[in-house]
């Protein structure tokens, strides 16, 4: 009998601990200033940040397909491209929520344009009797790959009607599972298309091994460090038939903008990322070479999944930093909208 | 055609998933979810080896170890600790997560520029990468099939099976069933990492969400193959009818991405034919026993007749 009294004791005391801990948990504010790697996470959290636009990222590979299959150029010798003129943008919502102010250097230099969309050329897209067919083979459905489609579709089409060609475009997603990626990157060869376009890492390497016998050309996107997964052999000469457009995020510019943001050059940044997700990781260190280079401090936090991000902020609230930088990061993208309320203690 | 015969060499590695799937599920009746973390620990094990530089055969085996011990991990949280089947599989497969990303020491790896089991046998060969899977496939197929058989048929095994049958009878008979658990889910996940570690070298790459799913390919690819090869009573032959079920999943999934459909109904499609196969499988289940019973009772008839006769 004693031990059971004593284990409910303990167990009111440890009820009574956590609800003292959530209630003070609950109402506290961390108020700090967000710079995220991309724009679409900027819109739910972040102050400013310089982003890549996943349109013009597929309106470049498009451009670069249609070069492939016009004879104009061999997948080999064709460069990795990145997105040259990162735009900045502003999110004066959050800024306002979380009482800071964005200076006018900065905000004046934001670029509210909207993306250029390519017009596309229907007639150009055919369903049957076409000079070429295209595989598209996307990962999974996601709002930046699925634009990533789009604006390669779109600048294909303008660049098949100027050329009076016409495309047959199978477009097939892997919804997320891994073993579908093979399957698709597999059906296309033995379809003999002419070229296959892919979205995301996983979803290239699949089709990288699957035409590693043939000629057919790949044209990747999304992919943050293709020289890593072993797409091409480096950013200036692929070198096979793989070649493509990386969605890497300028993290110099970004980091630099923090210390803009916040006027002074002996900044304390907080690397908030999922430790499971390459490109992240990818990201914090570079982010750390160049904090190391300009001689800012920082601290990092890797989470796992969503449920980490309120402990993670509490955690790096802590250790008194003046900014977060959260590189671009699926878990996290997803999650924007969190971090916020959580940012301002909701 | 050809896209259905790369499903079929594709199926033939899902296959030993699918057997070590059945081991559990099936011959020890525990329903094990490790299944999602084992599969990537031998993807990740087998590929980590590989671009050390490893013999790839030797980084098979060793990611099938690799599975034997998560497996065990499994037995002993049920069998030890008291935890439910299921429970115990979502522990280790939670672990086994962050264990994989430490193997790895990233969420990717790449195999393109190491040499694999099938570019290593390819150039060898001389034969192209979709001949070289099939055979291949079916080698390791047949060999995993035969030392199940034989494994079955031991003491040891028999105590195994047993022990899914009725678990308080085996241990009336003084088996300990704690034992045959354990041994039972090492095999099992086991030729689940086996399986991954095939299947990283077939598509290139290992990642950190390949087992994503992967549970409900086992599962459907049993159900499929119990649907066909439902009255067949020898425990070889019900071995390859898992193999011919995983088989046929891929085609049918091949199939569904071959066509030209909305991408969004890939996942609908899929569920549809397994939905189908379980139809077939309750159907042909009932006209199975209703002709065996018709079966017996002329048998028993045949036999009253010839005591009859005799007297």
């Amino acid at each position: 009998m004693k031990t059971k009294k004593i284990v409910c004791m303990l167990v009111c005391c440890v009820m009574l601990f956590a609800s003292a801990a959530m209630t003070s948990c609950a109402g506290s504010a961390y108020n700090i200033p967000i710079v995220c790697g991309e724009t679409g996470m900027n819109d739910g959290c972040g102050v400013a940040t310089f982003g890549v636009d996943y349109y013009s990222l597929g309106v470049k590979a498009g451009d670069m397909a249609a070069d492939i299959l016009l004879g104009n150029a061999e997948p080999a010798s064709m460069p990795v491209q990145t997105d040259p003129n990162p735009s900045l943008s502003v999110n004066t919502t959050v800024a306002a929520d979380i009482g800071f102010t964005i200076p006018e250097s900065v905000s004046s230099r934001a670029t509210t344009a909207q993306t250029s969309m390519v017009t596309r050329v229907e007639t150009a897209i055919v369903t049957e009797g076409a000079d070429f067919t295209i595989g598209i083979l996307q990962l999974v459905q996601h709002v930046a790959l699925d634009q990533s489609n789009k604006g390669f579709q779109d600048q294909l089409s303008v660049r098949m009607d100027a050329a009076d060609k016409t495309v047959q475009i199978l477009d097939r997603n892997a919804n997320g599972d891994e073993s579908n990626n093979v399957t698709i990157a597999e059906n296309f060869v033995s379809q003999n298309v002419d070229l296959i376009y892919t979205i995301a890492t996983s979803s290239s390497q699949a089709a990288a091994t699957a035409t590693a016998d043939t000629a057919i050309p790949v044209v990747f996107n999304a992919v943050t460090d293709p020289v890593d997964a072993g797409l091409v052999a480096s950013l200036a000469a692929p070198g096979g038939n793989v070649t493509g457009v990386s969605d890497m995020n300028p993290v110099e510019k970004q980091i630099d903008l923090i210390a803009e943001l916040l006027g002074k050059d002996n900044i304390k940044v907080g690397f908030l990322y999922t430790s499971a997700e390459t490109n992240s990781v990818m990201q914090i260190n570079l982010a750390k070479a160049h904090c190391d280079e300009k001689g800012y401090t920082y601290v990092e936090k890797g989470i796992v999944d969503m449920n980490d991000i309120e402990s993670a902020l509490a955690a790096l609230a802590k250790e008194d930093i003046d900014a977060i930088y959260i590189p671009t990061d699926n878990v996290l993208a997803n999650a924007a909208a969190l971090v916020h309320s959580v940012n301002k203690g909701e | 055609m050809d896209f259905v015969l790369k499903g079929i060499a594709q199926g033939l590695i899902w296959a030993l998933l699918a057997l070590g799937v059945y081991l559990s599920y099936r011959i020890l009746d525990f329903a094990d979810l490790s299944c999602e973390g084992s599969i990537t620990l031998g993807a990740s094990v087998a590929s980590i080896l590989l671009t050390k530089n490893m013999n790839p055969v030797l980084a098979i085996l060793i990611a099938f170890l690799a599975g034997c011990v998560a497996g065990t991990v499994t037995g002993l949280l049920h069998t030890k600790l008291k935890i439910p089947p299921i429970l115990s599989g979502i522990l280790t497969m939670t672990a086994l997560f962050s264990i994989n990303l430490h193997i790895m020491g990233s969420a990717n790896i790449q195999l393109n520029s190491v040499p694999t089991l099938y570019t290593t046998l390819t150039s060898a060969l001389d034969i192209n990468k979709t001949t070289l899977s099939l055979i291949l496939g079916t080698c390791v197929c047949l060999l995993v099939m035969a030392a199940l058989y034989w494994f079955f048929g031991t003491e040891l095994g028999a105590g195994i099976r047993a022990t899914g049958i009725n678990e308080k009878m085996c241990r009336a008979q003084g088996i300990n069933t704690d034992t045959t658990k354990i041994i039972g889910l090492a095999l099992s996940n086991g030729l689940i990492a086996l399986s991954g570690a095939f299947l990283c070298q077939y598509q290139g790459y290992a990642n950190i969400n390949l087992g994503v799913g992967s549970i409900v390919i086992g599962l459907a690819s049993i159900i499929i193959g119990e649907a066909i090869f439902s009255k067949v009573k020898n425990f070889f032959l019900t071995l390859g009818g898992i193999v011919v079920g995983a088989v046929l999943y891929r085609i049918v999934v091949a199939v569904v991405l071959y066509f030209d459909m909305s991408t969004d109904d890939v996942k609908i499609m899929t569920a549809a034919v397994v939905i189908v196969a379980l139809c077939i499988s309750r159907y042909a289940n009932k006209f199975g026993k209703k002709s065996s019973a018709e079966k017996q009772t002329s048998d028993d008839e045949q036999k009253r007749k010839e005591k009859r006769e005799n007297v």
